[in-house]
């Protein structure tokens, strides 16, 4: 074999190896574009979540209409959560630590969204500051992971990564809580 | 007989670097069409996403609706405006395009009706949807999720189901081809004309 025909070989290789490179970055958009569209439909489940969540009165205390004029009728922090009063999800503070899991069908293929939710007082200056006191504005932060349960064959193509999502929202108790 | 040897070796590499790079450059600009598509294809439907969830925010009453014909009326406040508006969502028909899926050694059409959302505000067409809606449907729920028929049922009305797709414009789809968007909207209005 001529010393021609060992570069044509050597050429050969390179290119192979170049045409693979492309076919993998190919690859990696394609997954990306996948993993956007998971990313959109968690996003479909958080809203979903917070509209929910959203839609129940301030406190149990501010329930029926009932106006509150001091923050000690508010549920403390240590109270949060599904069991704690007898009117389980009727105010937003009933949701901390609540865990929902929601299917979406898309292209024959079942997701499953794992959803948890945490309710926090946040401070009136800052609503981003988390507040160990009472105070008139609680957010609520929806946390959704792609579950586990997931077609496997689906997340065995490199590049495709499990995704969390978590979007938060601040709700004010308005004119049922009349105190500074 | 070398010499020969050796250009018949030149001459086939030549073919197969050619040949490599002309699948190299096909799948290259295949894969920046439909990634280009995609992306603008998310941001209609982030868009019209937007548009319907500001339209839902300030709703006090559903007028009427009908699924086979893709309608839905609603009573809302628009903004931060003092008065109610009626918005109506009509499902408009569009184009239809053909998409060639591929799995495998075997390649099929689908065919799909696209649909423009029309958006009325008091009447008159004011926005809404790019031409490029695969399915649409908005239902009203009671506080228990189910679905109401219509007519007087729709007085109990406290949440608002919405569901799209939006197909993108480049039928040569290997990944993504839609972009879908599901939630039950609780308008604070809708909740507060129970507690009245």
């Amino acid at each position: 074999m001529g010393q021609q025909t060992l570069y044509a070989i050597i050429a050969m290789m390179i290119m192979s190896l170049f045409a693979m490179q492309q076919q993998r970055q190919a690859l990696r958009v394609q997954m990306d574009m996948i993993d956007q569209e998971i990313n959109t439909i968690a996003s479909s489940v958080a809203t979903e979540r917070l509209e929910e969540i959203g839609s129940k009165t301030f406190d149990n205390a501010t329930t029926n209409g009932i106006i509150i004029t001091s923050s000690s009728a508010l549920t403390p922090t240590s109270e949060f959560g599904v069991s704690m009063d007898a009117d389980s999800n009727d105010d937003l503070d009933d949701f901390d630590g609540s865990e929902v899991t929601v299917v979406r069908t898309i292209g024959g293929f079942d997701l499953v969204f794992s959803t948890s939710a945490t309710v926090e007082y946040v401070t009136a200056g800052n609503l981003d500051q988390v507040s160990t006191s009472k105070t008139k504005y609680k957010m609520v932060t929806v946390t959704v992971t792609v579950s586990d349960e997931l077609d496997e064959s689906l997340y065995s193509v490199e590049g495709l990564m499990r995704k969390t999502i978590t979007m938060s929202q601040t709700y004010a108790c308005n004119s049922a809580c009349q105190f500074m | 007989m070398h010499i020969i040897w050796e250009n018949l070796t030149a001459m086939l590499l030549l073919l197969g670097i050619t040949a490599t790079l002309l699948v190299i450059n096909a799948n290259n600009q295949q894969t920046l069409a439909e990634s280009t598509a995609y992306y603008l294809l998310r941001n209609d439907g982030i868009a019209f996403m937007d548009l319907i969830k500001r339209d839902l925010k300030g709703a006090t009453e559903v007028n009427s609706y009908s699924a086979a014909s893709g309608t839905f009326r609603f009573e809302t406040f628009i903004g931060n405006e003092t008065t109610a508006s009626t918005v109506e969502y009509k499902r408009k028909s569009a184009d239809q395009v053909d998409y060639i899926h591929e799995e495998g050694d075997s390649t099929w059409v689908e065919t799909v009706q696209l649909y423009q959302i029309e958006r009325y505000v008091n009447g008159s067409l004011w926005g809404g949807s790019p031409s490029s809606v695969a399915d649409f449907e908005m239902k009203a729920l009671n506080e228990q999720n189910d679905t109401l028929q219509g007519g007087d049922d729709l007085g109990n009305c406290r949440k608002i189901f919405v569901y799209f797709e939006m197909a993108s414009p480049h039928v040569d789809i290997k990944a993504v081809d839609r972009m879908r968007w599901e939630t039950t909207y609780v308008p604070p209005s809708l909740s507060e004309t129970a507690i009245l």
